[in-house]
């Protein structure tokens, strides 16, 4: 077998058990990653359970570019049913942890059942261990992978050791929580944390030293030279390189799409002074990058990570924060207690909207906040439960700002059509990392032409990058076709870009039903405040494009 | 006389160089553990360093070396091959030494600096000494 490991890691928490298993036979039709653990997830999981329940599932799974050296072939993904939204959920763990998965000769791991006591999972080749991790328990993310290296007697094998755990938010099961990888959070995670703490998972640590075969070594070293090729010579690319996700922060505060104080009002000029070329000159330290990137988009700071952009608004202008430094505090206590960015800052800018706890611009209360409802004090009995929550504990459902029960992003869809769309449809509750139309949506946000089919491209491609193993990002710099080339070149199959995007539908059709399954239905929608009140003179036309959308994905409207 | 010459402020810790190494040398496989490059992480950077000498004995000089206001320990940056650095430049499984053999020097160029986009790895032409 070429490309996969051909091995399946199944950690039963409630009797300690661990098999090792062969690959479903169906995974030439799921390739691996999202597609592949979508479809063992939806077949051995009802969807009717409540997500904190034992029979909840937790899959971590690589595609087969994953660790090969394939340009960005770091995604690990992990499905599970999530608390907050109560609906399938698909995180992306970046950095290296993806690759050592596939090194220590696995393709996918299965977590069930539930643990008494705090374990930890430990994985190096064949030797795997479920240790006590009572000594972890209560610690944060940083402090947890420091102890868990610490322990290891060896520091040249701890070093390479690679942890994927969980916080104190996690431990509680606060479903806005989610999961930390060598100090960067698992993008889409919000919720899978709180799976994670249910089961006493706190930690999973991984360290793996075997080959991963490939059919025509030569092709793919040809066609991943391409693809770098082309990277080196284009120049958006090295933008990218350079500014990362910030790229997008001045045409967005251009046309006013940043959502400032949680979309109450127009986007005023003090967020002019935000501007990517400030940050790197006098906050960025270096990039850096994920498992063979050659892009390499992350920022690094004196103090770990730079928030990604999504993340920086909602801890910066949503809450009417216009001061990177706090921003970048706040970032810092969001990772350490392992709460999910987007959604704590969007619950935070509810609470400051509806004048509970916190007023709009308070740096100092601001940060008081996020510690204490990542330590657990009494205020994160309301904050951790999400922005919905909130919202009905106060009896003002109308600020709540969401779709599914999941905040939007700070990108406000009344300007940028499409982005709305995408809010609507995503399987995963509103979010934009399924299906990042922004990109391409700059050069006409107003218009609504052809955004269905944008959108509907943008979540098939996505989705067939992620079950490859490929990081999304890549597909604003390379073709799909080069994917797809190194993809043959390494399991020597012949994949056709037709038949690849088919799967991305099928993807998406099995993740649906697995939410229609679960009780969620006509739930495609924005909230009424995007769809009536203008901004600048603007709201979303989602109807008309919603029509659209079903009629290209064979939907027939709403069962 | 060529070399590859290392910045390790540009590096971004992506590990390319280190598949590009082992699949060189694999042919057929991916293993960056057995790649004759590898990227050391010391806080937030990363040292990206060529396999060297083999030694059967670890030296007994410990020498810091000071970047700014971090002190690092230089073992992080030496290229032997030593016992002390338990499986950094040995095959996995029998613990063999594996050294660069500066791998297509001519048109192509080694292959870790290849594939390096950030620009931490790129071939110099130095003066011949000898």
């Amino acid at each position: 077998m070429y490309g996969w490991q051909g091995k399946v890691l199944r950690v039963d928490l409630s009797k300690g058990l661990i098999k090792r298993e062969n690959i479903p036979e169906t995974y030439q039709s799921y390739l691996g990653g999202r597609g592949l653990a979508t479809k063992i997830f939806s077949e051995e999981v009802d969807p009717s359970i409540n997500p904190l329940s034992e029979e909840n599932k937790i899959v971590l799974a690589t595609g087969p570019l994953t660790g090969t050296g394939a340009s960005s072939g770091c995604i690990c993904s992990i499905v599970t049913k999530s608390p907050l939204t109560n609906t399938i959920t698909c995180g992306q763990a970046k950095m290296y942890f993806g690759a050592e998965i596939k090194a220590a000769g696995y393709d996918l791991i299965i977590i069930e059942g539930k643990s008494n006591s705090p374990v930890m999972l430990s994985i190096q080749d064949e030797n795997i261990e479920l240790l006590p991790a009572d000594y972890l328990w209560g610690e944060t993310t940083l402090n947890t992978e420091n102890a868990i290296r610490l322990a290891i007697s060896d520091p040249w094998k701890a070093r390479e050791t690679r942890i994927l755990s969980i916080g104190p938010a996690g431990e509680r099961a606060e479903p806005i929580s989610t999961i930390i990888t060598d100090g960067l959070p698992v993008k889409n995670g919000v919720g899978i944390g709180a799976i994670f703490g249910i089961k006493g998972l706190k930690a999973i640590a991984i360290r793996g030293t075997r080959d991963i075969d490939l059919a025509y070594g030569k092709g793919f070293i040809e066609a991943v030279s391409s693809s770098i090729d082309t990277l080196k010579e284009s120049e958006t690319s090295k933008e990218f390189s350079d500014f990362g996700t910030y790229l997008l922060l001045e045409p967005l505060v251009k046309i006013g799409a940043l959502g400032y104080e949680n979309f109450s009002r127009a986007t005023p000029e003090t967020v002019f002074s935000l501007s990517a070329k400030v940050f790197k000159k006098e906050i960025w330290k270096r990039n850096r990058g994920c498992f063979s990137c050659p892009i390499a988009c992350l920022k690094q700071t004196k103090l770990g990570f730079f928030p990604e952009i999504d993340e920086f608004i909602s801890l910066g202008p949503l809450c009417d924060i216009i001061n990177p430094q706090v921003t970048l505090d706040a970032y810092r206590i969001c990772i350490e207690y392992g709460l999910d960015a987007v959604e704590i800052g969007a619950t935070m800018a509810c609470a400051m909207q509806l004048q509970e706890y916190l007023t709009f611009g308070k740096t100092q209360a601001f940060l008081e906040t996020i510690k204490a409802s990542g330590r657990g004090e009494e205020i994160a009995g309301i904050l951790n439960k999400g922005a919905l929550y909130l919202a009905r504990h106060f009896k003002s459902e109308d600020i709540f700002l969401g779709v599914k029960g999941r905040s939007i992003p700070p990108f406000d869809p009344r300007i940028i059509q499409g982005i709305g769309l995408q809010y609507a449809t995503s399987n995963f509750g509103a979010t934009h990392l399924t299906g990042f139309t922004l990109i391409e949506e700059l050069k006409d946000p107003s218009s609504i032409k052809g955004k269905a089919k944008l959108v509907r491209d943008y979540q098939d491609r996505t989705a067939i990058l992620e079950s490859m193993g490929i990081c999304p990002y890549a597909q604003f710099f390379l073709p799909l076709t080069i994917f797809i080339e190194m993809l043959n070149q390494a399991t020597g199959l012949d994949f056709k870009e037709e038949k690849i995007l088919k799967m991305g539908e099928d993807i998406y059709h099995i993740e649906r039903l697995f939410n229609t399954n679960a009780g969620i239905k006509n739930e495609d929608g924005l909230p009424p405040k995007m769809l009536r009140q203008p901004v600048n003179g603007m709201i979303s036309k989602l109807d008309k494009m919603l029509k659209e959308y079903y009629e290209l994905r064979g939907l027939g409207g709403e069962e | 006389m060529y070399r590859i010459k290392i910045d390790h402020n540009k590096c971004t810790g992506c590990r390319h160089c280190e598949v590009a190494c082992s699949l060189n040398r694999l042919a057929t496989a991916v293993n960056p553990k057995r790649a004759r490059i590898r990227v050391i992480q010391e806080g937030d950077r990363f040292f990206p360093v060529i396999s060297g000498p083999f030694t059967d004995a670890s030296c007994n000089i410990k020498v810091d070396i000071k970047f700014g206001n971090h002190v690092y320990d230089q073992c992080d940056l030496c290229r032997a091959v030593c016992p002390h650095k338990s499986m950094l430049f040995k095959e996995p499984d029998d613990e063999k030494p594996i050294q660069c053999d500066f791998c297509g020097i001519d048109a192509p160029g080694p292959s870790c600096v290849r594939w390096c986009t950030s620009g931490a790895l790129t071939l110099i032409e130095v003066p011949s000494y000898y």
